[in-house]
């Protein structure tokens, strides 16, 4: 083979695909050949002309899914994300690129080096630390090199537009000072109690006001369900099942259980051979025969120092601590047991089970019965599953089936879609109930798996579509709705007669309620629409009060605004504020690029 | 085309047709490697001028991320701004340069060197959106030098979508310092109504909005 390509090679035709693919690759590079080969057909979006490949989304895609920030779950949420992600970068690109912004190979060496992610203990540049992250984040050197420098050119930009912002002392002043502002005010609280009489609401009221408001009755559309649930715990609750097979269950758990393990162990080669310690474990058994407790023989002969002085005790164990040896040994022994001779890597050992870790099978017996019931039933469920789906395909009722498959025909009153209760809120249930052929062709729904025990299937009995209500059928509400409105505006007139009369000198008295410099976070004792309303009020002019009304929550506040006081403005406050602004405003010029970009751009997503 | 059976037939087939066509096609190979030569050697002086540029916008960057400057480093900083603007001309490089020498400006106290610099931009500049940027920090230069009209001017040039809120925020604080207080109310309202359309916070519309009394709830 490779002989035959050798010959063909001399040929002529050979030579010269070879000259060019050499002649290509010396002048641009190799990836204008793999480019070449690799381009077009997976494009997921283009901007401006430029496409971004599937293969882009993905491979951010995945880089987030094995950084373990994003759940796998969410992928196909992230996919969107990241293609918008990808179209906002490639625009800063694009408008880099064009600019002329670029990054050398010097700067991008210089700056991989000061990267504290590739530097050791002593924050040198380490390659292999360099080489290690990358393989773990799953880029290339190149790709990581291609990337940082994009990275940084966008960067650059962005600092720009960011750095030269800049924040005028008049600024700084003017905001701190209307920040720290404070007033001083009265007010008074009116409710229904204020008022001379209580309003009438006519019939006539009722009618305007209901529609005016019509969008606020609404009815969706709704349907009366009949439905059934076939539920495998209802079929295993009642199944009978005896105490024999309650026992061999447990013996199953318990011969599976954690135990609680003392161990008397001695090691051999230094000291003593094999043999050794196998005889002498064989008379430490004897002694255990002839009625020596476990615990005092650990103590004398046991090998393991840990474990002696506490009767050689190990503590609880679960399998595949100690190796296969060890745990078929224990696993076993009942309680109180000893085994035989049993070799692991650290020496031989003697076994004894002190406690199996299990509740007692009066307790478990709920449990066990459950397991037993549910494992009979298995078959009998999934041939009433089979039932289900086959009769209720064919039925046009419900009843029938129920009867057949042994389970309760249930019905709902009117639901809507998202006003469903109980079982009928479960996902799946309220779209099934609203697919054409349920709906509108009156036909049972398909089985719908409620989980791995619960099938259900329901039918439609009765639909009325979305409507607005009638005003009989929502009086109450229209009337409750209407008298809060009338009261409010009773009060509001009520408010301006008595500034009319403040202002005219007819009435002096009034129990005011009065607030000295409030700021603009005032305490507790006002209500937060009473300080907000005296900050939202005109600055008085000539020492008159500025009269103000706003709505609360149980009728009308009317507010006297006496004084307007400007803010202390200390250094602090001012540089606050400064910086906050500052920022904003940077944060304003680069997002306005982006956006500013993205209304000019060509996107298309394919 | 006849076939071409021995050997000598083939060669003398390949001589005949390199007489007619070798020399088209040595000019040809010549004339294509130059213009790539060329081409590349254009290539490698454009990324050596953009890399100089690069470079010392870096160092401006850095010398303009401290609060404060040094009048040695503010000296430096101007060197490069000097040199960007010089050397490299109509880059993007020089026009963010540019709106740094503004804000450098700003922290010297020296608001005539800021006007001057924006303004310098949005003259030479040929990217619209930077010019919009400079154009909305002029006016604020403008507005602190009571020059209300001129701010005006400023914010009507502006044509970017995207800035249009802070563009009715300072368009409000411009009709306030002349004095149309129904002007100013309605400009804050649309910058506040901008803002949250477009998810740009501002901070201190509603404060200024807000002082200027809201009309409904006055009796």
């Amino acid at each position: 083979m490779l002989q035959r390509i050798r010959d063909r090679s001399t040929s002529w035709g050979a030579k010269i695909i070879i000259g060019a693919v050499i002649a290509t690759m010396a002048l641009f590079g190799v990836d204008s050949l793999v480019g070449l080969l690799s381009s077009g057909g997976d494009d997921v979006a283009t901007v401006n002309g430029q496409s971004i490949t599937r293969q882009q989304v993905e491979v951010q895609v995945q880089r987030a899914i094995r950084s373990g920030q994003v759940p796998p779950e969410q992928e196909r949420q992230l996919r969107g994300q990241v293609l918008d992600q990808l179209i906002r970068t490639s625009l800063l690109d694009q408008y880099a690129e064009e600019g002329g912004l670029h990054l050398s190979e010097g700067q991008l060496d210089n700056l991989i080096v000061t990267l504290p992610e590739f530097q050791d203990q002593d924050g040198k540049f380490s390659r292999e630390l360099f080489k290690n992250r990358l393989a773990s984040a799953g880029y290339t050197p190149l790709a990581f090199r291609a990337q940082l420098r994009d990275d940084m050119q966008r960067q650059q930009l962005q600092q720009g537009l960011s750095s030269s912002e800049f924040m005028l002392d008049d600024e700084k002043q003017r905001l701190a000072a209307l920040q720290n502002q404070t007033r001083s005010y009265r007010y008074q609280q009116l409710d229904a109690s204020d008022l001379e009489e209580a309003s009438q609401v006519s019939q006539a009221d009722l009618e305007a006001y209901y529609q005016d408001h019509r969008d606020d009755y609404q009815r969706p559309e709704q349907v009366k369900l009949a439905y059934l649930v076939l539920d495998r715990r209802e079929l295993a609750d009642q199944v009978e099942v005896d105490d024999d097979q309650l026992r061999s269950l447990y013996a199953e758990r318990v011969s599976e259980a954690d135990r609680r393990v003392s161990h008397i162990m001695l090691t051999f080669g230094d000291q003593r051979t094999r043999e050794e310690a196998v005889a002498a474990l064989k008379k430490v058994k004897e002694r255990l025969a002839a009625g020596e407790s476990f615990a005092s023989l650990a103590a004398e002969v046991s090998d393991d120092t840990s474990t002696s002085d506490s009767g050689g005790d190990l503590g609880v164990i679960s399998r595949g601590f100690f190796g296969d040896a060890f745990d078929s040994a224990v696993y076993s022994l009942d309680q109180g047991q000893v085994s035989d001779i049993v070799e692991t890597d650290n020496g031989l050992h003697l076994l004894k089970v002190t406690e199996i870790e299990i509740p007692s099978f009066e307790e478990l017996r709920g449990e066990l019965r459950d397991q037993a019931a549910l494992a009979d039933v298995d078959d009998l469920f999934n041939e009433r599953v089979q039932q289900l789906i086959d009769e209720s395909f064919a039925a046009d009722d419900l009843a029938s089936i129920a009867k057949d498959v042994g389970a309760e025909l249930q019905t709902s009153d009117w639901v809507s879609a998202d006003s469903a209760e109980g079982v009928l809120a479960e996902p799946g249930v309220m779209d099934a109930a609203f697919t054409k052929d349920v709906l509108e062709e009156g036909f049972n729904s398909e089985v719908i798996e409620l989980d791995q025990d619960r099938r259900m299937v329901l039918r439609v009995r009765d639909h009325r579509p979305a409507t607005t209500l009638e005003l009989d059928e929502v009086r109450d509400r229209v009337s409750a709705a209407v008298e809060k409105l009338k009261v409010q505006e009773a009060l509001t007139a009520l408010a301006e007669k008595r500034v009319a009369a403040l202002r005219d000198g007819s009435q002096q008295v009034v129990d005011w309620q009065r607030v000295e410099s409030a700021t603009r976070q005032s305490g507790s004792n006002v209500p937060a629409a009473v300080n907000g309303l005296a900050f939202r009020l005109p600055n008085p002019e000539d020492g008159a009060p500025v009269y103000g009304q706003t709505a609360t929550q149980n009728g009308v506040a009317l507010v006297a605004l006496d004084a307007v006081q400007e803010g202390d403005v200390s250094d602090a406050s001012e540089s606050r504020v400064a910086q906050l602004v500052e920022r904003l405003r940077a944060q304003a010029a680069v997002s306005g690029l982006l956006e500013q970009l993205q209304n000019d751009a060509e996107i298309e997503r394919l | 085309m006849a076939e071409l059976n021995t050997e000598e037939e083939q060669l003398e087939a390949i001589k005949r047709w390199w007489k007619e066509n070798g020399t088209s096609l040595i000019a040809g190979v010549v004339i294509a490697a130059a213009g790539i030569f060329g081409w590349k050697a254009w290539e490698s002086y454009q990324a050596n001028q953009a890399e100089a540029a690069s470079v010392r916008y870096q160092q401006l960057l850095t010398l303009a991320s401290q609060p404060t400057l040094e009048d040695a480093a503010l000296t430096q900083a101007r060197e490069q701004i000097t040199a960007l603007n010089d050397e490299h001309g109509g880059s993007l490089y020089a026009d963010l340069a540019t709106l740094i020498e503004a804000r450098l400006a700003v922290s010297d106290g020296d608001l005539t060197g800021a006007r001057d610099a924006l303004s310098q931009l949005i003259e030479s500049s040929d990217r619209a959106y930077l010019k919009d940027l400079a154009r909305l920090r002029l006016a604020r230069l403008q507005l602190a030098d009571d020059d209300a009209d001129a701010a005006l001017a400023s914010l009507d040039a502006i044509d970017s979508q995207a800035l249009s809120a802070q563009r009715m925020d300072l368009r409000g604080d411009a009709q306030l310092a002349l004095g149309n207080r129904e002007d100013a109310r309605e400009a804050y309202r649309e910058a506040l109504a901008t803002a949250e359309a477009s998810g740009q916070p501002l901070f201190g519309t509603q404060l200024k909005l807000d002082n200027l009394g809201a009309e409904e709830a006055t009796l």
